[in-house]
């Protein structure tokens, strides 16, 4: 379980989130939806480990974001982070960018880009690969490690209907707890959970 | 680690480019002047054990000590030999400024006879490097002054193999003065020279009497010369760091985005900051050896070149090479290390949001 308690953020002056408490459920798939602006890339960045709240505090089960010993070994082994664009390393192949995660799981890398239909491009870099095919590997990058926890920010806004249905059924499909920060209506009509934001603000 | 290097071309290049010049100035400045000392050092030490000069003039080149006093000396038990030496510089022919040598008995140990003899009268013996610029004349004038040239003498010491010698007599003329200093070597240094020296002493009340070996640790132009080649050759340094500093925050500032992705994916702050580290370790260590041969290859040069007539000599030893080399990688990785560590203490997405 995912567990935040009045949380708020602010960027210098200029407060984004306030007050967020709520919990998410193990092994559910969650969507946040909001306007552009109303702070759902930032909770899911605190949700993620990847940004520190101004206020509040975040928890998994029973441990809190900072009593977690190693953050780094956390962030590897158990989140998985999709963002918007793929965030690929431009001077690393595409089986390099996956292997940043964990090296030693070579076999598991290549499964994973079959299943995505990218195998293919393994050796690619991401400048010689189209959005989509970028994205898949970003996505496989974010699950090769089998996290508990995925978070995606707007995972398909670059993505044609067809790529965007193999990234929905990927995450759909698996074991993790997914929170995802997306416009798509057929994220919002499948969910487990819809937290909407407005104005930093749950609704 | 080496894909970085190719994706960052350019940076890398300039980071390249500014290690070495840096490296390639502090052994070039530091070897230079130390070539001046140990060269000058070398002509009194081979010369004598102990020197006397004018008391309280510094600088040999305006210490006048009376030549009458070298028999008073060479009678003094224990006392090998004695010499006097005018050490002087004026125009020989159309060289504005060359380094003139007036000497007793042709005593400079420091060389020896190409061809030709010693000088008599009103003759001069040249050192090789000028004979060759000057393309070995029958005549040549010290000073607006007309010598005879008989003969050539080497010289390992660039000052005097640049140079010219002449009889004390005609260097007495040229610079007006008795003798510049005079060197004196004894028997048994170790037993005798307090003595000696005590004794040379009271043969005149203007005089300093020292071993040369104390003469050459105290003697301010060489203090001066070793002063102002550290100072230079640690603005360098320091010019060196900074700019190895900024153009590594550069680079830095542009692998933000890298860095936070790494960090997103649960890579350490450690293990970014180690990679970074061996990223530079390896470019400095490139830039050393680059730098190393290109300052012996400089070096040769600047002694081979005539209008510089062999007095630009410098060598690079072992402890200015192992100085160096610490001093080089220290400074690399410091001025990696720091903005590398200081960016990946940053929280993950705002790296990636700064640097996309």
């Amino acid at each position: 379980m995912i567990r935040l308690e009045h949380i708020s953020h602010r960027y210098g002056k200029e407060k984004v989130l306030h007050d967020i408490s709520l919990s998410i459920a193990p092994k559910s798939f969650n969507v946040i939806t909001g306007e552009s602006g109303s702070g759902k890339s930032t909770l899911l960045s605190i949700m993620s480990t990847l940004l520190k709240p101004t206020e509040g505090s975040l928890g998994f089960g029973d441990t809190d974001r900072n009593e977690i010993a190693n953050i780094d070994r956390f962030r590897n082994t158990r989140i998985g982070f999709i963002f918007q664009f793929h965030y690929l390393i431009g001077h690393l192949t595409v089986f390099e960018n996956i292997a940043l995660v964990d090296r030693r799981r070579k076999k598991e890398i290549g499964t994973l880009l079959e299943r995505l239909g990218i195998q293919a491009l393994a050796d690619k870099y991401p400048d010689e690969l189209s959005g989509g095919e970028c994205q898949r590997a970003a996505i496989a990058r974010a699950m090769i490690n089998r996290p508990d926890y995925i978070f995606a920010d707007e995972p398909t806004g670059s993505l044609d209907s067809h790529n965007s249905r193999i990234v929905f059924d990927l995450l759909r499909e698996t074991d993790a707890t997914v929170v995802v920060a997306t416009h798509e209506s057929a994220y919002i009509e499948k969910t487990d959970r819809h937290i909407v934001l407005k104005d930093g603000r749950l609704c | 680690m080496f894909k970085s290097f190719l994706r960052y071309k350019y940076k890398t290049a300039l980071i390249l480019l500014s290690t070495v010049a840096a490296i390639a100035s502090i052994f070039l400045i530091t070897a230079l002047g130390n070539g001046i000392v140990s060269m000058y050092a070398s002509m009194l030490k081979t010369d004598g054990d102990i020197i006397v000069t004018q008391k309280g003039v510094a600088d040999t080149f305006f210490s006048d000590v009376n030549l009458s006093l070298l028999p008073k000396i060479a009678a003094i038990d224990g006392v090998a030999s004695a010499q006097g030496v005018i050490v002087g510089a004026g125009a020989l022919g159309e060289i504005s400024i060359a380094g003139i040598y007036g000497v007793t008995e042709n005593r400079m140990h420091n060389y020896r006879l190409a061809h030709g003899r010693y000088p008599e009268g009103k003759e001069a013996i040249l050192g090789e490097r000028i004979a060759k610029i000057l393309h070995d004349p029958k005549t040549v004038e010290l000073m607006g002054k007309p010598f005879r040239v008989s003969g050539v003498f080497h010289s390992d010491i660039g000052f005097e193999n640049g140079g010219v010698v002449v009889p004390i007599a005609q260097a007495q003329t040229l610079f007006g003065k008795s003798a510049s200093f005079l060197l004196v070597s004894i028997d048994d240094f170790d037993r005798n020279s307090k003595e000696i020296i005590d004794r040379i002493r009271t043969l005149d009340s203007d005089i300093d009497v020292k071993s040369t070996n104390a003469f050459i640790d105290n003697y301010n132009q060489f203090k001066i010369i070793r002063i102002s080649s550290g100072v230079i050759a640690s603005v360098s340094f320091l010019m060196g760091f900074l700019s190895i500093v900024s153009l590594m925050s550069m680079m830095i500032n542009d692998r933000r985005y890298e860095f936070g992705i790494k960090r997103a994916l649960g890579i350490s702050k450690a293990r970014i900051v180690l990679e970074v580290i061996l990223e530079v370790a390896t470019l400095t260590l490139t830039a050393f050896v680059i730098a190393f041969f290109l300052s012996l290859a400089l070096l040769y040069l600047l002694e081979h070149i005539d209008r510089f007539q062999g007095y630009l000599s410098g060598k690079i030893d072992a402890v200015l090479f192992a100085q160096l080399f610490v001093g080089s990688m220290a400074m690399a990785v410091a001025g990696a290390a720091i903005p590398a560590w200081l960016a990946a203490r940053i929280d993950p997405i705002i790296l990636i949001n700064e640097g996309r």
